[in-house]
């Protein structure tokens, strides 16, 4: 029963984790197009 | 023939109104204590009034209208969409006795505007207003952005027979697990999770700022729960310009994004099921719209060289993009930024960031990028249709946590949808345009109300004309309610005049 709960708080972890970084990539991809259109309008 | 509500049916229903407000009047406690404990006496008073009136309206709708039998469809409907603007009308009183708002019907606004989620503001002197008041304002925010009824399912409704009717009617369509009451609580773990989460760092952020302890709390607690319910309202009137922050922006960015997320697809994250994100047609939509509006924004900004560097286009440009696109509504620039220093190109960027919105089942608005998603998949599978044989049968997928196929009655529920909140959207704007407002900004202003996302562009003041107020506040109860429960009460009350 413990190492059920464990096993499910682990995946929940990684779960928020997984989430957190899609949140990051999209920022980070913003950066990249925000970039482009600077440079590309001198 | 049309049958007329008996008796019984408003039993059934005044039965759960009541409940519901009687919940409500409970939530006031809440910045009650704050106001005691921050010795704001006379806020205090007002909040002690708002309780009363709540516990005693409650509870004698409850003891009148006492019945055992339990909700139908049709009733839940009609109590989901009764209940919203009864809290609306309770909700307003402790924010119109405070007296930072001008009249009783500007009190209702940002109640409905509190409880939609969308953060439209009439209230007067914001930065001057008590602490207890500001607890409610962001209290009735994050509850709304739950479900209103949804708090109900979790602690006042007694079986999940009753608690279905009342949870499809707020919108919600997907059921998260097996059972509806299961699923409300859920939510709400996810909610909490993420709310702890985004106040201990954005109290953190506050506090190596500059700012004294209690204030860092209390402000990293209520742009938490603004942002995770993609409300947009905030403490100060300069919104989140206030801060001068960049690490608050990723902060609040990042809370903007989780809290657009489909809660079926955080069960599906949470439960290990990580590549989901890679797979689901949501996530998959929402990128190629963020990706193309932010493209259309940002070239338009690049034409009036409004933000000329890599970072203020970010700070400036891409976060109004994912405000208006989740549905949050907060804001890096002035309101009146828009109608000076962007582009109408830019302009309609947001418009159509603000239009589509983000996740079914999420706490967002707009028309979803789900229902985007499912009729852009169905006008290319009509296009490809063309090109091949009569004979040819196409079968057409999509991924939504699983394989789901692509059938005539969804795509029709989608356009339908679309179809009457592109109508809500085109309402606000003509009654903005009567009174007197440039088109663009009327139609931006009433999209942003009829979506749930709180932008403005300098329209929405207590000047506004009251028509005004009353046609943005139906649009915020409609575009949050999605429609079926606000028809199912409005064919109730016709019901009653015309039935037989």
């Amino acid at each position: 029963m413990a190492m059920t709960g464990y096993v499910k708080m682990q995946k929940a972890v990684l779960g928020i984790a997984t989430e957190i970084l899609m949140t990051v990539v999209i920022m980070l991809s913003a950066l990249g197009l925000c970039w482009l259109l600077v440079v590309a309008n001198p | 023939m049309i049958l007329r509500p008996r008796l019984q049916d408003f039993r059934i229903i005044g039965q759960y109104s009541g409940r519901m407000i009687f919940g409500l009047g409970f939530l006031m406690l809440l910045p009650l204590f704050v106001a005691i404990y921050f010795g704001e006496f006379d806020a205090a008073l007002d909040f002690v009034i708002g309780v009363c009136f709540c516990l005693i309206a409650g509870s004698g709708l409850i003891m009148s209208c006492f019945t055992r039998k339990e909700l139908t469809w049709k009733h839940g409907m009609v109590v989901v969409s009764l209940s919203w603007l009864l809290a609306m009308f309770f909700g307003a009183v402790p924010l119109y006795l405070s007296r930072h708002w001008a009249c009783f019907l500007d009190a209702c606004f940002d109640a409905m505007s509190g409880f939609a989620t969308t953060g439209l503001t009439l209230v007067q002197d914001l930065d001057h207003l008590s602490y207890a008041h500001n607890m409610w304002r962001h209290l009735m925010m994050y509850i709304g952005g739950q479900g209103i009824m949804i708090v109900a399912l979790t602690f006042l409704v007694r079986g999940a027979e009753s608690a279905l009717p009342i949870y499809v009617g707020e919108a919600r369509e997907e059921k998260v697990l097996p059972n509806v009451v299961q699923t409300a609580r859920f939510i709400w773990l996810v909610s909490l999770v993420y709310l702890v989460m985004g106040t201990l760092a954005l109290s953190f952020t506050a506090f190596s700022g500059g700012m004294p302890t209690d204030r860092s709390i209390l402000h990293g607690l209520w742009i938490a729960m603004a942002a995770w319910d993609t409300g947009g309202f905030a403490p100060q009137s300069q919104n989140i310009l206030y801060y001068h922050n960049f690490t608050f922006e990723l902060i609040t960015m990042a809370l903007m994004l989780l809290g657009s997320l489909n809660f079926s697809l955080h069960f599906a994250l949470w439960s290990g099921k990580r590549k989901e994100i890679f797979r689901n047609i949501e996530t998959v939509s929402f990128f190629i719209s963020v990706t193309v509006l932010f493209g259309l924004t940002g070239f338009g900004l690049m034409l009036t060289r409004a933000y000329p560097g890599v970072i203020s286009l970010f700070r400036k440009g891409f976060y109004q993009v994912i405000s208006a696109h989740t549905g949050t509504g907060y804001m890096t620039i002035h309101p009146e930024q828009f109608v000076h220093q962007w582009s109408p190109l830019s302009l309609l960027g947001i418009i159509f960031c603000m239009a589509i919105g983000a996740g079914a089942c999420s706490t967002a608005g707009g028309i979803k990028i789900l229902r985007i998603g499912m009729i852009s998949r169905a006008l290319f599978r009509d296009i490809k249709r063309t090109m091949l044989p009569r004979s040819a049968v196409i079968i057409d997928k999509m991924h939504h946590i699983k394989d789901i196929v692509l059938g005539e009655k969804q795509i029709r529920q989608a356009a339908l949808i679309m179809l009457a909140y592109i109508f809500l959207y085109l309402m606000g704007t003509v009654v903005g345009v009567w009174t007197g407002y440039p088109l663009r900004l009327a139609l931006f202003e009433s999209v942003s109300a009829a979506a749930n996302v709180g932008l403005s562009c300098g329209i929405t003041t207590p000047a506004m004309p009251a028509v005004l107020k009353v046609t943005y506040i139906f649009q915020m109860w409609a575009g949050r309610l999605e429609f079926v429960s606000v028809f199912a009460l409005l064919g109730t009350i016709f019901a009653l005049v015309k039935g037989k």
